[in-house]
């Protein structure tokens, strides 16, 4: 897998660099042909943006295919957010359905505070403690990764924290059942032959926030550790090689320039992350909880889980399910343009724009 | 101005797109179809006409190695029949709701399909405008021989507003709750399980199985207990069994109540908090993981939420264990809307052939040929006879799986498998006859007025009634059940009563 994408980014950057020496080569043949006919600065710097521009269109042409993709499942859609307005009814059509106007938006706001206020909660603290967690320790594991030298070792290591991510959450829900079993499972098994009393597991919501925790690292380590660690790979290794002969240790060197040089991408990382904080991973709170159990949800029910169980029973609830997606996306855009101003007085070079 | 131009050749261009897009909404014209009750068989099926039938797979027929000998053998059938090729989409059972709404959804053409409360409901299908309404023209032309075997009444159940959206398929439609016992057990103890009539008379059968070192005796505390003591506590659920919102079927006034505000409520609480600290189940059924010293499969007591005849002796085939299931009916026999409507065909309003729809539901009902070869396959390859007469055949091993006759057509017409089965449609007939209506069969509750309350109540009602059910409301199961009916009125239960109450009034004003 690994060897796959180094082949084929080795691949894209011999080809652009191509397209560039091929530019470069262009803009000197015209420049020879025309120094002639040059009259003033500014025909020049047009006609040069011209070729530019016609350069630019072929590199433009490689992200065609992304971008249709972009365009017809990620902007296409965003017209059918009208629904979230109306009252949806397949033989009317989006367009055809009736004006509600805030309706769709009710219902998330009626029954109990307390529901509410639990939902909001487990949402936003559970989402940024991870967030949190998983930074810190994708930071750590990026920077002693790439303090390896052994390549066999780090391909096994990379391959090692890697694989978790393509498991589906269904799949490891399983395994951490197997786990977790108040009966079978392993965990408990070996409380008990070490001497200690079994816990119920599922049926404490108090022990969730961790094993969560765990479960959400587990998962997504693996990810941003090779992340981090290919950017490290672009420092200029003189820099490193002047701060030893400085005599400078290992631990001088990770901080002042292994860290310095990451920290823009984890601020933009970081940033990006935050504009999803409303909205959970579904199928880690749904199915590690295995199927969203009663008994452990005052600290796992989180708004896209509950969204799930109060609309599922009725497929006219197109509506009210578009209106909360709504309302995430817009709470999430509030929260990552704040945090982007706030990383701008930090860190320059982080934000994302 | 110059961005302005641009913006707006934006928006043109992807208006013009999304027009494209609305332009797949068009509705398929619907094709002259010719009328007549008297018109002949030629007259009736001249044209040539290819159907899409969203067949409900329950034991996975279609991945059968020897699907397409079958899909062949129908359309033989159907050809011969009714001049028409049957085009069948499999969707397998788990998937079939949200498959059929994702169709729903996208407008996209299909024509017959099943429909039923538990499985693609009927009701809100409906309300969604996906099915096409039954004109009485359409009916006595192509329909006509399945509702001679219809009585009147079954067909309130599927007619909203007055008008008829689809065609019930002959079943057991009264409900009746029933305890369900595998023999072995109660007979190896000493136990007479048939003179079972009320819950408590379980109980001496649970101190046996408890001294003999079982720990689950009881399977089906829990949420999904409702459904299998509606009839037993003599409602009538408007929405669902869970939902709150019902009538009782006896008193006769009508009256919609909350459930879980009754004392057939709490007693069935009280109940199973008895059992639970009697220790005849665990508090596994709450949290996964029961503790069950035997073999998983061994279920000494459980529930059946509908007794129909002949059923033993399919569930009885059906077991791993090779244990005999014996159900004993407790509670009383109702007739009532959802009961009737949880196995319903279907025409799509997209079917531009709504005849020719009902032309092969009516074969489904009628056709005994076809309806058994879905179900068990062809004949000597699939299944050979042993009594003819008797309508009793062998099913070969290992050969095509079927499906099930309710998700398919008239169930009266199928054959038996075993010997003691025979019969059982007659008898079923007769109960289905003889019981007594609800008092509000016919009535289909619109849930539309009241979805933001209904949903609120979706989201979080099995948290407050699970525990209660499963015998742990805690502190005690009185302050359990208070803490769930406030949940209820801060979600707007009230609303949902009196929206309940007027919607049930306004109907019995025009009956």
């Amino acid at each position: 897998m690994n060897i796959y994408i180094k082949v084929c980014r080795k691949k894209l950057l011999e080809f652009l660099k191509l397209c560039d020496m091929i530019y470069v080569f262009k803009l000197e043949v015209y420049r020879v042909k025309t120094k002639a006919l040059v009259k003033t600065p500014a025909n020049q710097a047009s006609s040069i943006r011209k070729i530019q521009r016609k350069d630019n269109w072929q590199l433009f042409s490689l992200s065609v295919p992304g971008l249709i993709v972009l365009a017809l499942f990620s902007y296409l859609p965003m017209f059918g957010l009208v629904l979230a307005f109306k009252e949806y009814r397949a033989i009317d059509g989006i367009f055809g359905s009736q004006w509600v106007g805030f309706d769709n938006f009710t219902f998330f706001f009626t029954g109990k505070a307390t529901t509410l206020k639990r939902l909001l909660t487990n949402t936003v603290t559970l989402n940024v403690l991870y967030l949190a967690v998983n930074t810190i320790v994708t930071i750590i594991m990026g920077m002693l990764l790439f303090e390896l030298k052994n390549r066999l070792a780090i391909r096994v290591y990379q391959t090692i924290v890697f694989l978790p991510f393509i498991v589906s959450w269904v799949g490891a829900s399983y395994a951490i059942y197997a786990n977790l079993d108040h009966n079978n499972g392993i965990i408990n098994g070996l409380l008990k032959d070490w001497g200690m009393d079994p816990v119920r597991w599922y049926a404490k919501p108090e022990h969730w926030t961790w094993i969560l925790m765990i479960c959400y690292l587990w998962k997504k380590v693996g990810h941003g550790t090779i992340v981090y660690y290919g950017n490290l790979m672009s420092v200029d290794t003189s820099l490193f090689e002047a701060a030893t002969l400085d005599g400078a240790n290992r631990f001088q060197i990770m901080m002042n320039i292994s860290w310095p040089h990451i920290r823009p991408v984890v601020i933009s990382f970081t940033i990006l992350s935050l504009g999803g904080v409303f909205n959970s991973d579904f199928g880690m709170f749904y199915y590690m909880t295995n199927g969203n159990k009663p008994a452990l949800r005052p600290r796992t029910d989180v708004i896209d889980t509950y969204i799930i169980r109060a609309l599922q029973e009725d497929i006219g609830s197109v509506g009210m399910s578009t209106a909360i997606g709504l309302m995430q996306s817009i709470a999430g855009f509030i929260v990552l343009m704040a945090v982007n101003k706030l990383a701008s007085w930090i860190d320059e070079k982080g934000t994302v724009f | 101005m110059k961005n302005v131009k641009k913006i707006l050749a934006l928006v043109l261009c992807l208006l013009m797109v999304l027009t494209v897009f609305a332009g797949c909404n068009q509705k398929d014209e619907k094709a002259n179809e010719p009328l007549g009750a008297d018109l002949t068989k030629e007259e009736k099926f001249a044209e040539h006409v290819t159907l899409t039938w969203c067949f409900p797979d329950a034991r996975g027929a279609a991945d059968f190695s020897e699907w397409d000998r079958i899909v062949a053998a129908i359309n033989e059938i159907t050809m011969r029949e009714i001049n028409t090729t049957i085009n069948i989409e499999v969707i397998p059972l788990g998937e079939y709701t949200e498959k059929m709404s994702l169709k729903y959804g996208a407008n996209e053409r299909w024509d017959v399909c099943f429909s039923g409360s538990q499985w693609n409901g009927f009701a809100s299908a409906v309300s969604n405008g996906a099915f096409e309404a039954l004109t009485d023209e359409y009916v006595e032309t192509y329909l006509a021989e399945t509702m001679a075997l219809l009585e009147p009444e079954y067909l309130k159940a599927v007619t909203i507003d007055g008008n008829l959206y689809g065609v019930p398929l002959q079943q057991i439609y009264v409900r009746q709750n029933a305890i369900k016992f595998e023999i072995e057990w109660a007979e190896a103890l000493g136990f007479d399980w048939a003179s079972v009539k009320t819950y408590e008379d379980l109980e001496p059968y649970y101190d046996l199985l408890l001294a003999n070192g079982y720990t689950e005796c009881f399977m089906g505390a829990g949420e999904g207990l409702m459904e299998n003591v509606t009839s037993y506590m003599g409602f009538d659920a408007l929405v669902s069994s869970v939902f709150p919102g019902v009538i009782r079927v006896t008193d006769g006034t009508c009256k919609v109540v909350n459930q879980y505000e009754t004392e057939e409520f709490k007693y069935i609480a009280d109940l199973m908090a008895k059992w639970y600290n009697a220790g005849y189940f665990t508090d596994g059924v709450a949290f996964g993981g029961q503790d069950n010293p035997f073999d998983e499969d061994r279920h000494p007591v459980s529930l059946e939420p509908v007794k129909k005849p002949g059923g033993d002796e399919i569930a009885t085939q059906k077991q791993k264990n090779d244990t005999t299931i014996k159900t004993v009916p407790i509670g009383n026999a109702v007739l009532t809307t959802s009961s009737i409507a949880q196995t319903t065909m279907a025409v799509s309003q997209n079917c531009p052939y709504p005849g020719r729809a009902l032309a092969f539901i009516n074969l489904l009902n009628t056709n005994e040929e076809l309806l058994n070869l879905i179900c068990f396959g062809e004949e000597d390859i699939d299944w050979t006879w042993v009594d003819k007469d008797n309508k009793l055949i062998q099913v070969e091993e290992g050969a095509y799986p079927g499906n099930e006759p309710f998700l398919v057509g008239n169930t009266f017409l199928s054959y038996h498998v075993h010997e003691s089965q025979i019969g059982c449609w007659e008898e079923t007939i007769e109960i289905n006859k003889n019981a007594g209506a609800s008092p509000l069969l016919g009535f289909t509750f619109d849930s539309r007025p009241i979805r933001a309350q209904m949903s609120t109540i979706n989201g979080n009602i099995d948290e407050y009634l699970e525990p209660i059910l499963c015998g742990m409301g805690e502190p005690t199961t009185e302050a359990a059940i208070a803490a769930l009916n406030e949940f209820l009125y801060d979600a707007g239960l009230q609303d949902i009563l009196d929206e309940m109450q007027r919607q049930v009034d306004e109907w019995l004003e025009n009956q």
